[in-house]
């Protein structure tokens, strides 16, 4: 799908405010951005992926996405990686399929509210708005350094679904 | 100087609450909390910690977080299954935040007991109290 470059709503107070390139991807059918100076290719997720992924001589570790939130259902029948880098660490993002290429001012983005106290605060900037659409906001180097996050979210989503 | 004299019985400030239905629980919102009791058509998740905590909501031109009360409720948890339908809308001290619930049952004075319901916790927001 090509990806079209256009700008995001202006900010709510209409400031103009320093506006970043995203790129826009799905993931179990909702919408996240990571910064576009932070991706540096994209592949098609062919078969099984493996743990690392090499390419152009370097290693990236792969994060599936889908498995890290947990989120319900199959995986996409045809799955892209995206190649991040974010502070010098590099990751392999598993993720559903490419959306949009976007401008988003910076005051356009806002924090996630502060109900959302537990590990989601590393794994997001924060929230913007599209017209009707919210995208996520992805914060990568807070997934690079969450690895170890899912088992102790399962533990507790397992803890609250029998409680 | 006026004095209160010591035959007056002090006067309670009578405060009313809302009182929800959610599946076959009752629960109680003070009014003075409640912003609007509105339908949600959609919303988006976001993967996180708290099973509660569904996603946002954007109503009225505001993003909004959408809480599931099961769990705190001790229904165990419904899950995001198709789009919220009715929805309170209510200030917590964390901000606002909007609810599904099944319908409002009525209004009712609360006292220092409580009306004998559960009163949602708008403070910490994270539960019930009374």
């Amino acid at each position: 799908m090509p990806l079209r470059g256009r700008p995001a709503p202006a900010a709510p107070d209409g400031r103009p405010g320093p506006a970043r390139r995203h790129v826009v991807f799905a993931l179990g059918g909702i919408e996240h951005a990571v910064p576009a100076q932070q991706v540096r290719h994209s592949l098609p997720a062919d078969g099984e992926v493996g743990r690392e992924l090499d390419f152009l001589g370097q290693t990236y570790p792969v994060v599936d996405l889908r498995s890290l939130f947990r989120l319900p259902g199959p995986p996409a029948s045809t799955r892209l990686i995206l190649l991040v880098e974010g502070d010098g660490v590099r990751a392999a993002l598993v993720v559903d399929r490419l959306v949009d290429l976007v401008l988003l001012e910076a005051a356009a983005i806002v924090p996630l509210p502060p109900v959302f106290a537990g590990v989601e605060r590393r794994w997001f900037t924060g929230l913007a708005r599209l017209g009707p659409r919210i995208l996520l906001v992805l914060r990568v180097e807070g997934i690079l350094g969450a690895q170890s996050a899912p088992a102790a979210a399962s533990a507790l989503h397992a803890a609250a679904a029998a409680g | 100087m006026l004095r209160r004299r010591a035959s007056q019985p002090a006067t309670t400030p009578r405060r009313t609450v809302v009182v929800c239905a959610l599946g076959a629980a009752r629960f109680a919102v003070p009014a003075d909390r409640v912003v609007e009791l509105a339908p949600v058509a959609a919303y988006t998740p976001v993967p996180c910690e708290d099973p509660a905590n569904l996603g946002m909501a954007l109503h009225r031109d505001r993003l909004v977080p959408l809480v599931d009360l099961h769990p705190r409720l001790g229904l165990g948890r419904a899950g995001p299954a198709g789009p919220p339908g009715l929805c309170l809308f209510v200030r917590s001290d964390a901000g606002e935040v909007c609810f599904p619930i099944d319908g409002v049952v009525g209004l009712a004075p609360a006292t220092d007991e409580g009306p004998g319901l559960p009163v949602l916790n708008l403070g910490a927001w994270g539960g019930f109290h009374g």
